[in-house]
């Protein structure tokens, strides 16, 4: 544990995010790609919790608590609008939905 | 909403709630004062002083354990008093005092933001049932009419 420095954990989470951005590219699945944003929003997570732990604030864990509720919050309603899309057309592809574009 | 006083109070329970939080605050400083040693430290940023024990002086303060704040902090006494010293509190119990002192309001407003989105969810969820019964008038979560 007192082995690993900061530089590690900015690694973890650049690792993470990378992961979370190319998932969210390559795959067309609705609920693959939320999994990957929430993938990208672990990443950012881990970035601050290492940030405060290296600088021995508190305050930065204080806001990763609530990052993480607004990500419950919002995992909720991505849920429910990808249930109300699945009504819709019947797939989760969201080539099904290409027509939605500007 | 009719009835007489005692009714109408009964039913609008805000004064309750209230008066819920400060009873079960209230017992919670009985049941555990060693909470209240943790927020008695001098200085205005009291938990960030007794994290702040484990940086090294002079040295980059790399990633630390709570088991170097526990061994390391009563030998860094500089900046805490005698009775803070013999107590140390780790990571989870800083965070824990940080959160519930400085962002009380912010957290009670993310618990109402989580059952906003709970109530919001089921309700994106449910709706339309009965998109596929023809001339069934769109109507919200009612049965199909035979």
């Amino acid at each position: 544990m007192s082995d690993l420095e900061l530089y590690h954990y900015l690694a973890l989470g650049a690792i993470l995010f990378c992961l979370g951005l190319i998932g969210f590219m390559a795959r067309r699945n609705m609920i693959m790609m939320f999994l990957s944003t929430e993938i990208m929003f672990q990443g950012i997570a881990i970035n601050l919790v290492a940030f405060s732990r290296y600088h021995m604030n508190p305050q930065g864990q204080a806001f990763v608590i609530f990052l993480l509720t607004i990500a419950a919050a919002e995992a909720a309603l991505a849920l429910g609008l990808v249930v109300l899309l699945y009504r819709k057309r019947a797939t989760l592809d969201v080539d099904a939905w290409s027509d939605m574009q500007g | 909403m009719q009835g007489p006083r005692y009714d109408r109070l009964a039913n609008s329970p805000l004064v309750a709630v209230l008066l819920g939080f400060i009873l079960l605050g209230t017992v919670l400083q009985i049941l555990y004062p060693r909470a209240d040693r943790v927020l008695a430290t001098p200085n205005v940023a009291g938990q960030d002083t007794l994290m702040m024990q484990s940086v090294a002086p002079g040295g980059s303060p790399g990633l630390r354990s709570t088991g170097d704040v526990a061994t390391t902090g009563p030998t860094v006494s500089a900046v805490t008093t005698a009775q803070a010293v013999d107590y140390v509190p780790g990571n989870i119990q800083v965070l824990g005092v940080t959160l519930y002192r400085n962002y009380a309001i912010s957290l009670e407003i993310a618990g109402l933001l989580l059952t906003i989105a709970l109530v919001g969810a089921v309700v994106i969820a449910r709706k339309d049932t009965d998109t596929d019964a023809p001339g069934s008038g769109g109507t919200t979560g009612s049965l199909p009419v035979e």
